[in-house]
């Protein structure tokens, strides 16, 4: 999908019946999650 | 971490490709290594089995590869089909009743058994029956010697014979005239070097404990026991549930406990990490970041559409740039790794649900 492909992501979106779902907040939830688990990994050299 | 191998072409009298001598290499220089024989024998069919794949290795034709005594007896040819291999016994191989005995079994199984460096000996006479091929090595005998090893073989049409060492036109059209079928050596290809990525015993371990994961059913048992057998992989495990993102009243002591108290969910999330970090510490943190945001996201999707496939969303997020990691296509990578086949057709064909939701995530990513 190229940059900014709202069509292509709404397509998406209706696919999986998540049209109603908040997918951006999802997402967004997601990059943070990610981002807690690196400075987890990071904070721990064991790993 | 690569494993490497070369391979050295086997033709017919009308220079066709007919199989391909397989030989170990512990790195980038083309010569063998100071390992023993069993050793190499055990990394090149390792290799050929699981780093590889033996079509890739060959190109679909035999594979012809030395073994040892011992590695004949630990049975190792039989973790390669009788149709793909030729079993050339080591000229260091004293020949005796413990390997008549093995040759014969072998020989029952339809593998195909080659005497390679032949020294022409009486006692071979008795292997005869079971060996479809012999190599003569044109450098360690004089032409008279290979001239009167073939007369003494004429007794025994069935046996095929190989000229090893074949170095010029000329060595090539005497062989031809004295009646050899196959020839290998420089005239034709020097040993040609391959190599691939090859995921480490760790990484094996974890890929392991991945497919019991992904399993609805989990085996906390067999889960254990895969644990309990890497001590690295234990204490990371124990250091990971008694850290502070988990609440805990008291200490979680073993890898049962763990596994319990972390769950089938924080589990998998849990061993998937360490397999990205394990993977390439090389690559840059951007992939593992980008990994692990996909992860989540298509299992928060997952459980948003009231999903079963919870576990194996998280999954397919989290392998989806395993092949950029590794530096591998994603298909050299799945057939190494026993993930469930919905996350494979996911990742390799794009097809299924799963893939809807990784579809949805690549295109967050490009806002």
């Amino acid at each position: 999908m190229k940059r900014g492909d709202w069509d292509s992501e709404y397509e998406a979106e209706k696919a999986l019946n998540l049209t109603d779902a908040k997918v951006p907040e999802i997402y967004a939830s997601a990059v943070n999650w990610a981002d807690e688990q690196i400075s987890v990994l990071q904070n721990d050299s064991e790993f | 971490m690569y494993f490497y191998a070369a391979r050295q072409p086997i033709l017919d009298a009308d220079k066709n490709l007919y199989a391909y001598e397989l030989l170990f290499r512990d790195g980038v220089d083309n010569v063998f290594p100071d390992v023993d024989g069993d050793m190499a024998t055990s990394r090149i069919i390792e290799g050929a089995q699981i780093n590889f794949g033996l079509e890739d290795l060959t190109d679909g034709k035999p594979a012809f590869i030395n073994f040892t005594l011992e590695t004949i007896a630990k049975k190792y040819p039989s973790m390669m089909s009788p149709d793909t291999l030729v079993v050339e016994l080591l000229e260091t191989i004293q020949p005796g009743k413990r390997l008549l005995s093995e040759v014969q079994k072998l020989h029952e199984q339809g593998y195909t058994i080659a005497l390679d460096d032949y020294e022409h000996k009486p006692v071979w006479k008795h292997f005869y029956p079971y060996i479809s091929m012999i190599k003569i090595d044109l450098r360690s005998m004089s032409q008279d010697e290979v001239t009167s090893v073939l007369a003494d073989l004429k007794a025994y049409p069935e046996i095929t014979l190989l000229a090893e060492k074949v170095e010029t036109l000329e060595e090539f059209e005497w062989c031809k005239s004295l009646g050899f079928t196959y020839f290998q050596g420089f005239f034709f290809s020097k040993p040609e070097m391959v190599k691939t990525k090859n995921l480490s015993p760790a990484q094996m371990t974890l890929a392991e404990l991945l497919y019991e994961t992904s399993n609805e059913d989990v085996n906390i048992p067999k889960i254990t026991q895969v644990f309990e057998r890497d001590i690295n992989l234990s204490y990371k495990l124990l250091r990971y549930a008694n850290s502070a993102a988990f609440s805990r009243v008291s200490e979680i002591s073993t890898i049962k406990q763990a596994i319990i108290a972390l769950g089938h969910l924080e589990l998998k999330k849990f061993i998937s990490l360490l397999f990205s970090t394990q993977a390439n510490s090389s690559k840059p943190g951007e992939l593992l970041k980008m990994s692990m945001v996909r992860a989540r996201f298509c299992e928060q999707l997952a459980l948003a559409e009231k999903s079963q496939d919870i576990g194996k969303a998280f999954l397919t997020g989290m392998m989806s740039l395993i092949d950029a990691i590794l530096d591998e296509t994603i298909e050299k990578v799945m057939e190494q790794l026993p993930l469930a086949n919905e996350i494979k057709v996911a990742l390799i064909e794009g097809e299924g649900k799963l893939a809807e939701f990784l579809k949805l995530a690549k295109a967050y990513e490009t806002r």
